[in-house]
């Protein structure tokens, strides 16, 4: 079954189309990622199917119901936690969790297991009782993902889920995510880390300016639309133009990244021993070899024409 | 609507006021230094003038006219025993004025000449003008409680008729004579309108009740205002009103809460403020049901134009700074913190069709004036309508601030 339709979905700020029918489907059970810089439309496009903005045209069903017009009962079944921590800084994490337990109609016992039952996930019990604007800012992401995930949603909306967070905190983030996978949710998650989307998502769609420019699995979408992997050489400086010439004379394209040479190939473990004798022959040992596979990056790129770190700004 | 969340709501509102010390101060600290400071400025705690007295008297008229003198709350009186003491404690700035009462000034006025009083004051020409005034009115009031008493005193003793030397009077008409002698233009002066509570900025500060009014009255015109901008302000600014607006909860229920938190720390509030205007200063004050009508009235119409006003505006920055400004212009303009006939013409007129400026009538006329029901319709009618209005405005147009677009 599908947790998530989302079929020809437009929202338009005046002359800005934010999303341009976006269509996709989420499976049951998954874990799928919108990929795209700042400004392609993945938070407007979370915002609508969480019910917080209403749409130009288009359709949104959750678990078979229409988001909009059974609004209630499809809000019971989200649990939207977007890039700001939306919590009560003056008031103590378990005090943010109450609140915004009751208002899914959650209180007594049930309340306080699902609390001890989530702060064992998340790692949080021993911060629970501080007031939350003297919280680090990963201790709050995780509060703010617990009240996310209290009333036990069966989508669970995750809007840049990382965004600030040091790469420890970042992949401690990931195994919190697998487990609530691992509990029964299916989970959308936004994010503009291309290894993120690699690592985490069973499925990927990239956005691009409102509009969906591939979906599929990182695999997939790396082999159809990634180019070929690629070698790069590292000679000493002073060398760099005469191995960049040698390069030439053995009939490669070679393109400069910074201080390296890169060569395009569709077989990088048969290359590179040849490229190593080569230069060698010609009295010019390469500092260092690097492969490089095809990323998620590459496949921005080829697809709409813009590295995604020149997007980012 | 489930009331539950709206509660809920209600509940977290009222937590983060008591954790916020900025509005901890601006709800309750800020008022209560308001009264402590005009109070001790104009109030009745507390004299206003020192006066060094040199009582070369003694006698019994003479120390009544004293102890008068030291009652009265606005003067201090410090004993002197030379002139020349007296006179170095007002060169020193110790006291405003020396007073002295010459010796036989108790024999005078009971042998039926007249008794005279030396005043020295200080240089400053200000406080030379007001101790002068003041002491002259005591003076005043002293001597026609004496001529009244000494007329009594000679009513009593007279003879019915009186004859002789051309007259022939009655004894009520002799006495009535010797009393225009005595004052022969008398100065009755009274107002053609309903006299407002007081007359001057001062007496308005110093009538104690009112200080009642203006704690109700603060809370219901600013802290009300400021308070329930606030609250819906903040679920933006801290983006919170995502989650409010993903939850189940209905959009009504959440705006009842916001208007049920509101009312909640403005009754705590109003209740606190009052208690402790009641223990500084002992106001006499009537205390009446008819109160609560009107602050409960005044509360919604205050919340309500909160709400409205942010509903309105453009960001949670703007909101803060438009309600911020017309919650101190209504202060100002209410009557406050002096009477409305301050006002000039034009703002007069406008602030007496500002609904919080009759829940400062009304509180008044119900507490330090002792009015009854029939002062209390008209505004507590007015004050529904406005809070209808305001909470209706914000009800209708918080589904679209509410959108996130």
């Amino acid at each position: 079954m599908n947790a998530l339709e989302v079929e020809r979905l437009t929202k338009v700020y005046g002359e800005v189309r934010a999303l341009d029918s976006v269509t996709f489907s989420v499976v049951e059970g998954e874990i799928f990622g919108l990929l795209g810089p700042n400004g392609s439309g993945k938070t407007t496009l979370m915002e609508v199917v969480a019910g917080i903005r209403s749409p130009t045209s288009g359709s949104v069903r959750v678990f078979g119901l229409d988001a909009f017009r059974r609004r209630e009962e499809v809000s019971r079944l989200i649990g939207f936690n977007p890039q700001e921590t939306m919590l009560y800084g003056d008031l103590s994490g378990w005090e943010n969790l109450r609140f915004v337990a009751a208002l899914y109609g959650l209180d007594g016992r049930e309340f306080r297991e699902r609390v001890k039952e989530l702060s064992e996930i998340l790692g949080i019990r021993h911060f629970l009782d501080r007031r939350v604007d003297r919280l680090s800012g990963g201790q709050r992401r995780r509060i703010s993902l617990m009240a996310s995930v209290l009333h036990s949603p069966r989508l669970l909306i995750l809007d840049e889920p990382t965004v600030g967070l040091d790469p420890e905190a970042r992949r401690d983030f990931w195994d919190v995510i697998w487990r609530l996978r691992d509990e029964g949710s299916t989970i959308l998650l936004s994010t503009h880390y291309m290894e993120e989307a690699d690592e985490l998502c069973d499925r990927v769609a990239i956005i691009d300016r409102g509009r969906v420019v591939a979906l599929g699995r990182p695999e997939e979408l790396k082999r159809r639309h990634g180019g070929t992997a690629r070698v790069i050489v590292y000679p000493k400086l002073r060398l760099l133009e005469e191995v960049e010439r040698v390069l030439r004379e053995m009939g490669l394209e070679v393109t400069r990244t910074g201080d390296g040479l890169a060569v395009e190939t569709g077989n990088p473990e048969e290359r590179v021993p040849r490229l190593t004798a080569y230069l060698s022959s010609r009295g010019l040992r390469p500092e260092r070899i690097e492969i490089r596979s095809p990323t998620l990056e590459d496949v921005f790129l080829n697809l709409t024409g813009r590295p995604l770190a020149e997007v980012m700004g | 609507m489930r009331l539950n969340p709206a509660l809920e709501v209600a509940r977290k509102d009222l937590l983060s006021f008591f954790r916020s010390k900025s509005t901890l101060f601006w709800t309750l600290a800020f008022p209560i230094l308001m009264m402590l400071l005009f109070s001790s400025m104009f109030g009745g705690r507390g004299a206003m003038f020192t006066v060094a007295v040199v009582d070369r008297d003694g006698g019994t008229i003479s120390r009544a006219f004293l102890d008068g003198l030291n009652s009265t709350n606005v003067t201090r009186l410090i004993s002197s025993e030379s002139v020349d003491e007296a006179r170095s404690l007002v060169k020193d700035g110790k006291a405003d004025a020396l007073l002295i009462v010459p010796r036989g000034f108790s024999g005078n006025l009971t042998s039926g000449s007249s008794a005279e009083l030396i005043i020295y004051t200080s240089e400053d020409p200000q406080v030379r003008t007001a101790v002068t005034n003041m002491l002259k009115g005591f003076i005043d009031a002293f001597s026609e409680e004496y001529r009244k008493r000494a007329l009594a005193v000679l009513e009593e003793r007279m003879p019915p008729e009186i004859q002789g030397g051309g007259m022939n009077l009655t004894r009520r008409r002799a006495i009535d004579y010797l009393q225009s002698l005595a004052e022969p233009v008398r100065l009755r002066i009274a107002s053609v309108a309903k006299p407002e509570v007081t007359s001057d900025t001062a007496a308005y500060w110093k009538e104690e009740g009112h200080w009642v009014t203006v704690m109700l009255a603060y809370t219901l015109i600013f802290s009300g205002m400021v308070g329930a901008a606030s609250l819906l302000a903040y679920e933006k600014l801290l983006g919170t009103v995502k989650r409010l607006i993903a939850s189940p909860a209905s959009r009504w229920s959440l705006l009842t809460g916001k208007l049920l938190g509101g009312l909640a720390i403005l009754t705590l509030s109003q209740v606190i403020l009052v208690l402790l205007t009641i223990l500084w200063l002992r106001p006499e004050v009537s205390w009446t049901p008819l109160i609560i009508p009107i602050v409960v009235a005044g509360d919604l119409a205050s919340l309500g134009l909160g709400l409205l006003v942010v509903e309105l505006s453009p960001n949670p920055k703007a909101a803060s700074e438009a309600v911020t400004t017309v919650g101190i212009m209504l202060q100002f303009v209410s009557g406050l913190y002096f009477p409305l006939s301050f006002l000039p013409g034009p703002l007069r007129s406008l602030a007496e069709a500002i609904p919080f400026t009759w829940a400062v009538k009304a509180l008044d006329g119900l507490m330090v004036m002792g009015e009854g029901l029939e002062s209390v319709i008209a505004p507590a009618a007015y004050l529904a309508v406005a809070a209808l209005v305001f909470t209706s405005l914000a009800w209708i147009l918080f589904p679209r601030w509410a959108r996130v677009e």
